[in-house]
């Protein structure tokens, strides 16, 4: 020290800083090995899944999730009975215009009477592929 | 567990503050002075403590502020540096007070707010490191990142 010594506090105030500092240092290190001797009880990462009000967010996305999943399977299937549908109804369409495309070669038929009309209907009466 | 919420690490005047005390104790160290209220008030070792002290605060409570790991551990840290600098301040306030008295008002002043704000930081990460505790208890994290995918 460059400084000429100065002269000393009394007695009382060395100690009772003396104390402050062993016991604020004492306490730092304590801070510092409680959270690492606890270090099992804090699971989660810091950086991506803890930061601010991230945790707040945490619990009611979780919910959320299981929400959203459960109305994913119920939307899934729902998907599965249309598309079987679906495929019902072409194979009905298809079958009409093959019906529909007889009667009228019946109907435009140059030599077309009443009753090749009324035959052609009633076969296509008996086709079973209409009998779904 | 609705309204958890840890409390920002990033605020300027703690950040300040921490980045001004290792600057003070270098600084001490170089120029190879100390304040004379220190020098009066405190026995040699502690002096030496306390100069320390002040790196190893401002050092300590920055690298926990900016803690890339476990948000617990650099709490923690944080925790540790933030007590140990409202003790290096109070020792100083009180040391002002004494050698100086009533001439070192607004010094004294000053610098105890840093303890009072110092304490304080150290109350709310206390709460925040229970707070975390016990949601880490709650949320399992395994099922949280397989629930991801």
């Amino acid at each position: 020290m460059n400084t000429a010594p100065a002269p000393a506090a009394p007695h009382w105030v060395q100690v009772a800083l003396s104390v402050l500092g062993i016991l604020g240092g004492g306490t730092g290190l304590a801070a510092i090995a409680t959270v690492v001797v606890q270090r099992g009880k804090f699971k989660a990462d810091a950086a991506d899944t803890l930061t601010e009000a991230a945790l707040t967010l945490v619990q009611p996305l979780q919910t959320r999730i299981t929400q959203l999943e459960v109305e994913a399977l119920g939307a899934r299937s729902e998907l599965g009975t249309l598309r079987e549908q679906v495929n019902q109804l072409q194979f009905v369409v298809r079958v009409l215009t093959r019906t529909l495309d007889r009667w009228r070669a019946a109907i435009r038929a140059p030599d077309a009477t009443l009753r090749k009309v009324r035959a052609t209907v009633a076969e296509s009466d008996r086709i079973p592929e209409m009998d779904r | 567990m609705g309204n958890l919420r840890i409390r920002s690490r990033h605020q300027p005047y703690e950040i300040a503050v921490l980045a001004a005390a290792p600057f003070c104790g270098v600084l001490l160290i170089i120029l190879d002075v100390r304040p004379m209220s220190v020098q009066t008030s405190m026995p040699e070792p502690i002096q030496v403590a306390w100069e320390l002290g002040l790196i190893a605060v401002g050092v300590g409570g920055l690298l926990g502020v900016l803690w890339p790991g476990r948000l617990s551990t650099g709490l923690g840290l944080e925790l540790a540096s933030v007590v140990v600098l409202g003790t290096i301040t109070g020792m100083y306030a009180v040391a002002l007070v004494v050698v100086s008295g009533r001439s070192a008002v607004v010094a004294t002043s000053f610098v105890l707010a840093v303890t009072v704000g110092s304490l304080w930081r150290a109350a709310q990460i206390t709460i925040d490191l229970r707070r975390l505790a016990r949601a880490c208890e709650i949320v399992p994290y395994e099922p949280l990142q397989a629930g991801v995918t």
